[in-house]
């Protein structure tokens, strides 16, 4: 009797401790399933100090949601939540679902990041950013596409042995200011709507190449062509055709000691001339112009990766030379140009803090109140934390 | 410029077809063959490179090199993928990458 307690408390004890053995196991070593999620994104804090304010100026957290469900479906979607001027402001950045329809070629639905250019598509994060700033054409009143509502063909390739990229996209496009809301901004393309004004669609793309087999230069053209105006409305012909060109070339350069990185874009925005009416302060006022903008960006960054000290291969020096050109006659006509200075420490492969002197002179521009053209010579100071995860 | 539009809207319409068509024949060459078959049409140049060598001239061309201990195999996998479709690497060049960083991590 005794000896039959034994065994059945030694097999109770046996399999209890096989049970928990299990337990653990499945919980050190999961099995990965099929259907696989992963949060990555980046958070960022500025400090900025130029004669008109010095302030922790803004803090972002943009996460990034990316879903796997099989080896064709994949999710991307990026919130911001920025603190700005005091209030949290959220945002959806882009949220769109991909089908692979075949190896090198993407089917994109969604919110999407327009490849117009490389800038905002590739390098806005400010962990993959090198400068706390944007360039010109960007930003608030920017004339060049972000994101849009639409489909999008995306992929690489080879001919004749070279590498290749390319995108085509229908997205619902820009508006134009119609001057009702704001009368100095009359004539104006403006991307960032949040309906779509009319049934025409914007349609565009860019395609890369790669001249070197090494993929050190990629050099990429643009366009997107587009109508602009409310449907049934005096502007609803009027037609956008925006076209880029840009460059990216990277590259270890034993005898300069490390990596340089040289990219641009120019930017090219022609709008069909058009006599706009709009009303300030009671009176009629009419402008007639011709409406095209061009913005461009120079950037150059060098790291001394070969150095023998870890704290000098750490750092990164970084120069850009921007300009915004809007047309003449027009009551946002503006010139500008903007040079800024870096140098970056770089705690680890995404996480930095930059240090930065920029230098901005803008001539014209939309100024309230502003009878006559008015120069503006800004010259600021950053301080950015960021952090890639 | 509404001639301009029109041509652009054609070129457009025309690069569209004309990449469909020739992505999905290779679709259709790849399903009768091998898994790997998508490897048909690449360089000679391409399918020498180690995943190391394509790992170290992709990820620098916007960002710094990620370490491949950064992340496990399973989110590699989702990682890859994401770099696949917005920086726009060649199928080949991401399966090398992947098997790379699943290896070195």
């Amino acid at each position: 009797m005794k000896y039959r307690w034994f065994l059945s408390s030694m097999l109770i004890i046996i399999v209890l401790f096989e049970s928990k053995a299990q337990n653990q196991q499945k919980l050190f070593d999961p099995k990965p399933g099929n259907s696989r999620f992963l949060m990555r994104g980046y958070s960022d804090a500025t400090f900025m100090s130029n004669d008109e304010e010095t302030t922790f100026g803004n803090a972002r957290f943009v996460p990034l949601f990316l879903y796997k469900q099989s080896d064709k479906l994949f999710f991307e979607g990026e919130l911001e939540f920025a603190v700005e001027d005091g209030e949290l402001e959220v945002a959806l950045e882009y949220a769109n679902f991909n089908y692979s329809l075949a190896p090198n070629l993407n089917l994109r639905a969604g919110k999407i990041l327009i490849p117009f250019g490389i800038f905002f598509d590739r390098l806005h994060p400010s962990w993959i950013n090198r400068l706390p700033t944007v360039p010109l054409g960007y930003g608030h009143d920017g004339i060049l596409p972000t994101s849009d509502l639409g489909v999008e063909l995306r992929g690489a390739s080879y001919l004749a042995g070279m590498k290749f990229n390319y995108s085509v996209y229908v997205m619902n496009g820009p508006r134009i200011e119609d001057g009702e809301e704001e009368a100095d901004e009359v004539g104006m393309i403006v991307h960032e709507g949040q309906e779509d004004n009319n049934n025409n669609k914007a349609l565009g793309g860019r395609l890369g190449l790669f001249p070197f087999r090494d993929q050190s230069l990629e050099i990429g053209f643009s366009a997107q062509s587009a109508k602009l105006g409310d449907r049934d409305s005096d502007l609803e012909d009027i037609g956008a055709l925006l076209y880029a060109f840009d460059w990216t070339y990277v590259r270890k350069v034993s005898i300069l000691g490390g990596v340089i990185d040289l990219k641009g874009q120019l930017n090219f925005i022609n709008i069909d001339d058009q006599t706009y009416e709009v009303e300030e302060d009671s009176v009629m006022e009419s402008y007639t112009f011709d409406n095209q903008s061009n913005s461009t960006f120079f950037q150059l960054g060098y790291r001394p990766t070969f150095g023998s000290s870890q704290f000098v291969k750490n750092l990164e020096l970084v120069g850009r030379y921007s300009t915004l050109n809007t047309p003449e006659e027009a009551p946002w006509e503006s010139e500008s140009t903007q040079l800024a200075i870096g140098l970056n420490y770089w705690i680890d492969w995404r996480t930095a803090i930059k240090f930065a002197y920029q230098i901005d002179n803008v001539i014209g521009g939309h100024v309230e109140d502003a009878e006559t053209s008015v120069a503006l010579d800004i010259n600021t100071f950053y301080i950015q934390w960021t952090l890639g995860f | 410029m509404k001639k301009i539009n029109k041509i652009i809207l054609l070129v457009t319409v025309v690069v569209f077809v004309t990449i469909i068509f020739t992505q999905c024949a290779t679709q259709q060459n790849a399903t009768s063959t091998e898994s790997t078959s998508f490897a048909k049409g690449v360089p000679e140049y391409v399918l020498q490179k180690s995943g190391a060598q394509l790992w170290a001239e992709s990820c620098i061309r916007c960002h710094n090199t990620a370490s491949p201990a950064t992340f496990s195999d399973t989110e590699w996998d989702v990682a890859i993928k994401h770099m696949e479709i917005r920086a726009q690497l060649t199928k080949v060049e991401a399966e090398k990458v992947l098997e790379f960083l699943k290896s070195a991590n």
